[in-house]
């Protein structure tokens, strides 16, 4: 009975209506690609017209605290890909087990962002708010042994901190619809017979994670010429 | 549409090449190259992550062309921006500074 309940007109069955949900996502993340896309271009562009200035941006940036991060996005990646698996099997204990754990390494990810803004803002990295052209250790110290912040390296600034807000307002998104999937599992919603809209969370869930698979590089790794 | 097989065992095979491609980015973040290597480098690794992620986590591996066609739609249009806005940037201003024409005026170049 659980089967039919769920199916919607115009479908004829539930393997349309999940194919059909499934295509949507596509579409949507199609247009997902785009909005970072195009923030991507305008900072390749960038970085082209300013290689020093944008060099010298990703080597104040913390690349531990980023390479964490990707690892703790791809953990959750694959303990989403698991809660997938588990929906499929109609195994509602783990798809609740495998959401928290991927809702919780969300939560992990946004909290060592913010550490991350808040270290930015004590070095006087945040555009419109504090940006200097000398990070509070080099004011005291005499000319000659300062590093000075190329102008441009504003523009870089900007572009990390639009690029990974974006990106950090996503995974709010994604936390939230998770939270509202172990909600509705939990009262037995989604079993083997229809579990589509785990599939399709999961779909945005590893386009969010894809998106700081570039990110990561881009902004904090191209510290070479 | 081939069978998906219900093993656990496939993921976590692509964690760990996830996570070993992580560190090789690192690392090789602290090599110069030379040559824009490290960037092209850099890039590909992120498509190779991009792809693992997408053919498996992603299902696209077990999917029919129709999927295919839907995922790849995004990808096309930003390789047509990115190609256009490529040719038109590359070029610009040869040799660079000399034009009056086509300089971005809203910053003053410094370098």
């Amino acid at each position: 009975m659980a089967r039919v309940e769920y199916l919607n007109p115009p479908y004829q069955d539930l393997d349309q209506q999940s194919h059909s949900a499934e295509l949507g996502m596509w579409v949507f993340l199609a247009t997902e690609v785009l909005f970072f896309g195009v923030l991507f271009t305008c900072y390749a562009m960038l970085r082209m017209r300013w290689p020093a200035a944008f060099r010298h941006g990703s080597e104040d940036l913390n690349l531990w605290m980023g390479g964490i991060n990707t690892a703790v996005l791809l953990t959750s990646s694959t303990f989403m890909a698991l809660a997938v698996r588990a929906a499929r099997a109609g195994d509602s204990r783990w798809i609740i087990t495998h959401l928290a754990i991927t809702a919780a390494l969300g939560m992990v990810f946004l909290g060592l962002k913010a550490t991350e803004y808040s270290i930015e803002y004590r070095e006087h990295l945040i555009p419109g708010l504090n940006f200097a052209n000398l990070s509070p250790e080099d004011q005291g110290k005499p000319a000659s042994q300062q590093n000075a912040r190329p102008e441009q390296e504003r523009l870089f600034m900007i572009f990390y901190f639009v690029m990974t807000g974006f990106h950090a307002v996503h995974m709010l998104v994604g936390i939230g619809v998770i939270v509202v999937l172990i909600i509705l599992t939990g009262r037995g919603a989604y079993g083997s017979g229809y579990h589509s809209p785990v599939e399709i969370a999961g779909l945005y869930w590893h386009f969010v994670d894809i998106v700081w698979v570039f990110l990561y590089p881009a902004l904090y790794l191209l510290r070479q010429s | 549409m081939a069978k998906q097989s219900e093993s656990a065992r496939i993921y976590w095979v692509i964690y760990f090449t996830l996570l070993f491609l992580l560190g090789a980015t690192i690392a090789l973040a602290f090599v110069d190259m030379g040559h824009h290597w490290n960037t092209f480098i850099a890039i590909g690794i992120g498509c190779m992550k991009a792809g693992l992620i997408l053919l498996v986590f992603m299902h696209l591996h077990w999917r029919d062309w129709l999927t295919w066609f839907f995922a790849a739609a995004g990808f096309i249009w930003l390789a047509i921006l990115l190609t256009l806005a490529a040719a038109d940037y590359s070029t610009r201003n040869h040799p660079s500074h000399s034009s009056p024409k086509g300089e971005p005026t809203l910053l003053a170049p410094s370098e």
